[in-house]
Parts: C-alpha cells; sequence; structure tokens
C-alpha cells in the first residue's frame, strides 16, 4: 500500500510516499533523494527500489527535503544541514509509526551523503545503502560547474543562443544549476561533504554501490569504505550502469534494485 | 607506437567504456565527429570530461569547454596533450 504523507520539519510541510508491506514488516527505509534536477532523472528508479523494498517486507519513506518536489520550504532558502534535519525528521516519523522495527536510511548520490552523514548522529541505525554517493563535496560543485559550461556550449552552437537564466544571481556568489538557484549557502553546506575522512561511527550494515561503465572502484569511494571501520557488515559492488541521476531518457535500472535487495535480504 | 597515437587509443578506450558505446575503440577515426558520428550529447560529454579528469590526470578549466576542444579524438588528444605540457607532466 502506498499512502501520501505531510510531517512537519521546523515549521516546513514536507510531503513524500509511505510504502507500507502487506505482510509484517521487518524494518523502515527512509530514502534521501539526489539533489535538484538529478532528483527528476532519477526518480523512477527510486521508485523500483522503493516498491522492492515494500515487496521484500520493508516500510519506506519516500519525501522531498524542503525546498523540493511537493513539500513546502523555498529551494533558495535551503542548504544541505537543513536537508540533514529533514531526513532525522523523516526518520523520527517512521520510527514513532514502528517503534519496534530497526530502521535504515538509503540515497542517491547527494541523497547518499545527506544519509551518510546522518547515519553518523544516530547510532540506532540498522541500514545504510548508498547508491554512487558524492564522497567530496567541493567536487561535485566542481563537476556542476563543468556541466553547465558544456550544456551551454552545446546550446549556443546549436545556434539557439545564451541558455535563459544561465548568468542569473551570479553576482552574489549562486550559481544556476539546470535552473535551481545554488546559493553561497548551499555550496557551503555542500563543500563540508567530505565522506573520506573519517573514522565513521556507523555501526549497521553498509552496502555502496557503485554505478559507472566500469567495475573498477575508484579511489575516493575505497577510501571513504575504508573510514567505516565500526560497520558490522560493509560491501562495496560496482553496477555498470549508465548515470541515472543525469539521464534525459529514462534507463532501465533493473541490475541495480536487483543487486540492492539481493544484499538487503541476504 | 608513438605518445600520441597511444594516446589516442587510451582515449578511444575511454570514450566507448564511458559512454557505452555499440563500437570496438579502433573503429572510431581519429577525425570522427563525436557528436555528429555517435550522436554524442552533453550527458556524454560531460563523461568525457569525468574521463579526462580521473583517468588522465588534467583539470579543465573554463575556457577549456569548446566544441572545438570536443570535436573529435585528435581534438581531445591535443587538449590533453597541451594540459600535461602545461603541467610539465
Amino acid at each position: 500500500m502506498e499512502t501520501q504523507v505531510e510531517f512537519d520539519s521546523e515549521g516546513t510541510v514536507l510531503r513524500g510516499m509511505l510504502h507500507v508491506p502487506e505482510s509484517a514488516a521487518q524494518g523502515s527505509l527512509v530514502f534521501c533523494a539526489p539533489f535538484a534536477e538529478e532528483e527528476k532523472c532519477s526518480y523512477r528508479p527510486m521508485v523500483d527500489l522503493a516498491r522492492a523494498c515494500c515487496s521484500a517486507g520493508f516500510r519506506v519513506l519516500r519525501f522531498s527535503y524542503r525546498g523540493c518536489g511537493d513539500s513546502g520550504g523555498e529551494f533558495e532558502a535551503s542548504t544541505l544541514d537543513d536537508w540533514m534535519v529533514d531526513t532525522l525528521t523523516a526518520l523520527d516519523l517512521v520510527s514513532r509509526e514502528a517503534a519496534d522495527l530497526a530502521a535504515g536510511l538509503m540515497g542517491l548520490r547527494l541523497g547518499a551523503s545527506v544519509a551518510a552523514q546522518v547515519a553518523e548522529v544516530r547510532p540506532d541505525l540498522r541500514w545504510l545503502l548508498l547508491w554512487e554517493p558524492v564522497v567530496d563535496g567541493e567536487r561535485f560543485l566542481s563537476l556542476s560547474l563543468k556541466r553547465k559550461l558544456l550544456r551551454k556550449m552545446i546550446t549556443e552552437a546549436e545556434g539557439e543562443g545564451k541558455a535563459g537564466g544561465q548568468q542569473s544571481g551570479e553576482d552574489d556568489g549562486s550559481m544556476d544549476f539546470d535552473g535551481y538557484l545554488v546559493t553561497q549557502a548551499m555550496q557551503d553546506s555542500v563543500r563540508k561533504v567530505k565522506l573520506h575522512s573519517g573514522p565513521r561511527k556507523f555501526a549497521g550494515d553498509l552496502l555502496v554501490v557503485q554505478i559507472a561503465a566500469h567495475e573498477r572502484i575508484v579511489p575516493p569511494l575505497q577510501r571513504m569504505v575504508e573510514q567505516y571501520t565500526a560497520a558490522r557488515r560493509c560491501q562495496v559492488i560496482p553496477v555498470i550502469q549508465q548515470p541515472i541521476w543525469a539521464m534525459l531518457d529514462l534507463v532501465p535500472s533493473d541490475k541495480l534494485v536487483e543487486t540492492t535487495m539481493s544484499w538487503l535480504v541476504e | 607506437m608513438s605518445e600520441t597515437e597511444d594516446l589516442k587509443a587510451k582515449l578511444k578506450e575511454m570514450i566507448v567504456e564511458r559512454l557505452f558505446l555499440k563500437v570496438n575503440p579502433e573503429e572510431i577515426a581519429d577525425d570522427d565527429s563525436l557528436m555528429q558520428s555517435y550522436g554524442v550529447d552533453s550527458v556524454q560529454l560531460f563523461e568525457v570530461v569525468v574521463g579526462l579528469e580521473e583517468d588522465f590526470g588534467i583539470t579543465l578549466e573554463d575556457e577549456d569547454f569548446s566544441l572545438e576542444q570536443f570535436a573529435n579524438v585528435n581534438s581531445i588528444a591535443a587538449l590533453v596533450e597541451s594540459k600535461r605540457a602545461a603541467l610539465g607532466t
């Protein structure tokens, strides 16, 4: 069963979808969405995973951070720290409704980084599922700028002139990423993401899924995983897959979902 | 094989792998237009940029983002060589 939910986070109404299994649940998971446009591109794979988890007996809460999706608030007024508070609030909600169940977090890209940071302050969490986490926030911002430059380059070459709104707000240090105004405060909060520094306190079961064109585990991800010395169980699995968070077209994510579910129900 | 030829061969491997192209790397001609011959779009070009930085050890700056630089394997190889020369590697 899937039910729309609303809850309050520091005075802002957050909205989401709660997936409740038909039989007795064995755990609760809160999903942390990726950043801005990446949330839109990866929406369906996240729904697919939520439904697969639900079929396997997990209660799943998908929700939008403040300023995103159906939730209240303004994107421009939000920071990653706010989204961590929202995630903690979402965890409180699922814990309150199913207090006897173990809980965990799942996240994609910057959502995975949010999940990893929240897990540091919630020692009771049992599961942490990270799909292609952003290990270094500074690098994420740098690459996001480069993606913007590439799009601008191609748009201008196609004779469409300068992309509208690309430069807006940049005088005050904010950056326009695909129409999302990323303020200086948001950038500063993203820069604080350094998952390769540690050690990390999370003591539950950790799955990191590398989503790439190859099976070689990239050094930043390897360094990040090495920080989880307290984890009860820790595994990095490479899945050869196009970047689901950046694709304009829907791409199959069956392998991602299957890999994650195999690990989760093991 | 000269250093430049070796570089081009590695670039082709990287491009085919990261863009999930259904061609053998050696089938890509040095001057094939990536956008026109292989339908490479901005999303895929971004993967090339990430590949250049992660696999070839260079850092691209704002001024490097021109269509001419990313037109084909020849131009990308020239970009990598100029970046490496600037770094002294």
